[in-house]
């Protein structure tokens, strides 16, 4: 395990999504962090590619944000779910699901019949 | 759809926030803060906490960069900068935004004008369902008539009652065939009567062009059976609005039309298929065997629906699904040949030309348009115009890309500046794609401005109540809109971008030390072609105004061969009223008498048809002695007139006598006629003619019982053009009340002061001789005539106007071109002079540039334009053949104009001073 993977297109959307589903209210920075604990550190994370990701969520009005303050005491802005953002976590995770679980049939050893 | 929010919200973003930028600066920087605590806190010292943080984000530049593309539009973004950046430029220089501006606007204005007119008149289909599935039905024939003047123009278009009946059902299973016929009517309300426009409708006419009624119901074929006819009309919406104020218990009153009395059983939100003329009536067409249309004799009435010669109807056509026009056509033709055959068995006597009467065509075309007069009148007129004002819109086009092109000369260094400084190729041609895009759009919201202000200008000259000035007043459509964006984008786009690739070409180090001269040569020769294109269409659409302004010059020039100065004259229309002949007799002697009884009259005329009024009335005759071969068929006009009626008009006797009040209805029938009659019956043998008779109509059995008792001279009595007149023959009015009870008069008063000073004593007198009677036209022969030409007119000042516009582009486009020319040889011109050239060589150097760009416009636009005028001439037989003498005159005219745009240019270049020249360079 000493090679970290990249983090594949269009996956760091749904990571974000799952990650505020399931910690509330983050900054980037924290969502960051977060995502790469949740890998077990084994996705090499491009902090900078955060914020036009979230940027581009909230443009879709699937997350809001706002200005707050942080656990240390510092202003941050503050990223959170909408009503639409739940259910699109929701259903993103059910189709990857369905796509891992196909894929892994086809990466199956084959059986003999 | 969440695609859709997220674009959306980046445009909001465009036009509203503008401290997003600091607003993400301080996120950022809030993260890079947090992350070096977090760094500090695992034991890194504060710089390797915060660098190891400003690597991890990737370098804080790229994300700011790729949020901020995230964040609006970036494309949007530059094309509105550039957008921003092209007006400033614009607004900067205004010499150059003007003169392009006006170039454009000039091109695509008289097109919006024009095109507006050509599409009201001749492509505007009618309102009614699935135009395009209608059929007009023609014919083309061989054949002429004893009765009628075969209109020869490519097919005609009427038809008799038996005919329709054969065709209709022949042709059954391919399509439904109605029958119609317009006329106009007298229709009576509290007393006063007024004109209005009628059409006769078979019964499934309505339903045939899927028309639904607003109020009571259709015509059904129960209202058109032959003979029993209902005496019901249908109004047009627009009728029953205006007249009746849209009154909705108008249903089972009864209207009075031609003095007979018809219910209304319905409204209809249709005009008719003669645009120009909307119908504001309908009546069942079998009406016609009545007395509604008063002009026929009892037999000739009956005869209407029985006679296969008496064409009078035209047929209507709705294709069946699924059926194409030329199985139609097919189809019809077939019934069409049978039913020839059978009628030329069945009335073998009254058809001269057997044989031209089975060479005959039935020709079916689109009917979608209706039947229009004013594409009659105004078709290939307009055609012609427009023809011209498309090549006045490349003239213009040509203009602006010559200017656009000495810009781009001008502009490279700036370009080069802007390559140098980073600009991609791609940025560089937006932008100027852009300019050019801004430019056109500003000139074509300025030519259409400029349209609907030339509409209204020609509204004035065209005469009130005229049918065209519907045509003109319905305004710019949305079409001509689409058309005239379309033409404005377009050539701003293409003579932008010409410039734009030019530049691309340009070498960003001899550009930036300006060595502008050769960069431009490539320029030059685009332009020099510009100019002379320029000069040769100019010259097309000279040639093209001389020849109208010749026509019309020889219109006006047409002496008619009657007087029309001191002339008061009108129309007086009693007929369709009630009256009776004796009744109208009386009234006619009584006005008569009371216009002479007033003072300064000194003759009194009046005659049924008039002169050169749009009435005529033709028809075969048998002159005694006389046996027509079938190539001279001519079917003379004739008219009706009183006895005072030459001395009135001074149409001079040759020899005989004029009529007198002697000659009666019960007195010997008698006749005048005119020169053209002489010389084509009795081979210009005037004393022969005096002695010779005739008899009305074709075949053997025709009694020729009309006795000639006088000649005149040939006068244009139906029409002012160049053609030469068919014979003609007068009656007198006295022997006309017998056949026609109700025909109307025209009136002809001399005066010795100016007649228009009796119209009110006029009217007066008309109307206490019987309220009942109907005045119109009331006018001088001078005004009458002059109404008749206004249409060659108006084409004609068109005409003009364009030509001017066209040479005057073109001397704008080669003044310019020879002042830059001039200017970029300025230090050549300086060591001339210096060396001792005198003014005479350095003239001779400007002429020589001149030449090389007008020589060949010119050469190419003699070619052209001789080409275009001989098709013009060729499709539109009205018009006068123009002598040489003026297309010199007209070529004279150009090359005095290059001459003084020329004029300029060479005096600046014999005016450069040789010390001032070589120190500036």
């Amino acid at each position: 395990m000493g090679e970290k993977s990249d983090v594949w297109q269009g996956t760091l959307a749904l990571m974000v999504l799952r990650t505020l589903e399931t910690m509330g209210p983050l900054h980037g920075y924290g969502l960051a962090r977060r995502i790469e604990q949740t890998s077990g550190d084994r996705l090499q994370l491009n902090y900078g590619t955060v914020y036009p990701a979230l940027l581009k969520l909230e443009q879709e009005g699937y997350i809001r944000s706002r200005w707050g303050i942080s656990e240390n005491n510092r202003r941050a802005k503050f990223y959170d779910l909408t009503k639409a953002g739940h259910l699109r976590a929701k259903r993103a995770a059910a189709e990857w699901a369905q796509t891992t679980e196909i894929l892994a049939r086809f990466l199956a050893p084959v059986e003999e019949s | 759809m969440r695609g859709l929010r997220a674009f959306l919200a980046r445009l909001l973003t465009l036009i509203r926030q503008r401290n997003a930028d600091d607003d993400f600066a301080s996120e950022l920087e809030s993260h890079v803060a947090m992350h070096t605590e977090d760094g500090i806190r695992a034991g890194l010292s504060q710089e390797e906490a915060r660098r190891r943080a400003l690597v991890q984000i990737g370098g804080a530049e790229q994300v700011r960069q790729a949020h901020r593309d995230r964040r609006t539009l970036p494309w949007l973004e530059s094309v509105l900068q550039d957008t921003h950046y092209a007006a400033r430029r614009l607004r900067n220089s205004p010499g150059f935004t003007f003169a392009a501006v006006s170039i454009l606007a000039l091109g695509i204005g008289a097109n919006a004008a024009i095109f507006t007119v050509f599409d009201n008149v001749l492509l505007r289909n009618l309102p009614v369902h699935d135009p395009d599935r209608l059929i007009l039905l023609g014919e083309n024939s061989r054949f002429e008539t004893g009765r009628l003047n075969v209109n020869a123009a490519p097919a005609d278009l009427t038809f008799a009652w038996p005919a329709y009946q054969a065709l209709r059902s022949a042709g059954r299973d391919l399509c439904d065939l109605a029958a119609f016929s317009y006329g106009t009517a007298i229709v009576t309300t509290n007393g006063s009567s007024n004109y209005i426009n009628m059409q006769l409708v078979s019964g499934n006419y309505f339903s045939l062009l899927g028309v639904q009624p607003v109020l009571g119901r259709l015509l059904t074929s129960a209202d058109d059976q032959p003979y029993h006819a209902s005496s019901v009309v249908i109004l047009s919406q627009e009728y029953w609005r205006t007249r009746f104020g849209a009154d909705p218990s108008i249903l089972d009153r009864t209207l009075s039309i031609n003095g007979q009395a018809f219910t209304i059983v319905g409204v209809v939100p249709h005009q008719g298929v003669f645009p120009g003329a909307p119908a504001e009536i309908f009546l069942p067409i079998t009406l016609a065997s009545g007395s509604l249309l008063g002009n026929y004799t009892s037999a000739g009435r009956m005869n209407v629906l029985r006679d296969p010669l008496n064409r009078w109807m035209n047929i209507v056509g709705r294709l069946s699904p699924g059926a194409t026009q030329a199985q139609a056509e097919a189809r019809l033709n077939t019934a069409w040949w049978n039913w020839r055959r059978e009628a030329l068995r069945a009335s073998r006597d009254n058809i001269l030309d057997k044989a031209g009467w089975l060479q005959t065509h039935l020709s079916v075309t689109s009917g979608g348009r209706g039947i229009s007069l004013l594409a009659h009148d105004f078709g290939e007129p307009l055609r012609i115009l427009q023809t011209m004002a498309l090549v006045l819109l490349l003239i213009a086009c040509a203009n602006l890309a010559n200017l656009l092109l000495a810009r781009a000369a001008r502009r490279q260094g700036e370009i080069a500046v802007r390559g140098a400084l980073g600009a991609t190729r791609r940025r560089v041609v937006q932008q100027l794609t852009i300019e050019g895009l801004l430019l056109g759009l500003i000139g074509a919201a300025a030519g259409l401005a400029l349209a609907w202000l030339g509409l209204r200008a020609l509204l004035i000259a065209v005469p009130a109540g005229h049918s065209l000035h519907s045509a003109i007043i319905s305004g710019v459509d949305t079409n001509t809109l689409v058309f005239c964006a379309a033409v404005g984008v377009m050539t701003s786009v293409v003579f932008s971008l010409a410039p734009a690739m030019l530049s691309i070409r340009v070498d960003l180090l001899r550009a930036l030390h300006m060595q502008n001269h050769a960069l431009t040569m490539g320029g030059q020769r685009l332009r020099n072609l510009m100019v002379a294109s320029e000069i040769a269409l100019s010259c097309v659409l000279v040639a093209g105004a001389a020849v109208f302004g010749w026509n019309l010059y020889q219109l006006r020039n047409t002496n008619p061969g009657f007087a029309t100065s001191h002339v008061l004259t009108f129309r007086v229309d009693i007929g369709r009223t009630g009256r009776n002949s004796e009744q109208f007799q009386s009234d006619l002697a009584g006005i008569d008498a009371a216009l002479q009884g007033q003072s300064g009259v000194s003759s009194v005329a009046y005659s049924a048809n008039g002169l050169i009024s749009g009435w005529t009335s033709g028809g075969n005759i048998t002159v005694a002695g006389y046996s027509a071969s079938r190539a001279d068929q001519i079917t003379p006009d004739r008219d009706w007139v009183s006895p005072s009626f030459f001395s009135t008009m001074q149409i001079p006797l040759l020899v005989g006598r004029t009529f007198t009040s002697a000659d009666t209805q019960a007195a010997e029938k008698v006749a005048i006629v005119d020169q053209a009659f002489v010389r084509h019956f009795f081979r210009g043998n005037m004393e022969a003619a005096l002695g010779g008779q005739f008899g009305f109509g074709g075949g053997d059995n025709v009694k020729t019982d009309i006795q000639i008792i006088g000649v005149t001279l040939t006068v244009r009595a139906t029409s002012l053009t160049s053609a030469p007149p068919v014979p003609f023959f007068y009656l007198p009015y006295a022997q006309h009340y017998g056949s026609h009870p109700s025909s109307p008069a025209s009136f002809y008063v001399r005066t010795v002061y100016d007649p228009s000073r009796l119209a009110v004593a006029a009217r007066s007198i008309v109307h206490r001789t019987d309220p009942a009677l109907i005045l119109s036209n009331l006018q001088t022969m001078q005004q009458h005539l002059s109404d008749l030409t206004y249409g060659a007119r108006l084409v004609t000042m068109l005409s003009l106007l364009m030509g001017a516009l066209a040479l005057l582009l073109a001397a704008i486009g080669l003044q310019g071109l020879l002042m830059l020319a001039v200017a970029q040889r300025t230090r050549e011109f300086g060591i001339r002079i210096a060396l001792g050239a005198d003014r005479t060589s350095i003239f001779a150097v400007v002429l020589a540039l001149l030449c090389r760009v007008a020589v060949p416009g010119v050469a190419a636009g003699v070619l052209v334009g001789w080409a275009g005028v001989r098709e013009l001439l060729h499709h539109d037989a009205d018009l006068v053949q123009t002598p040489v003498t003026i297309f010199l005159a007209a070529g004279a005219l150009l090359v005095a104009v290059m001459a003084l745009a020329a004029f300029m240019p060479a005096r600046h270049a014999v005016s450069v001073d040789p010390m001032q020249a070589l120190r500036t360079e």
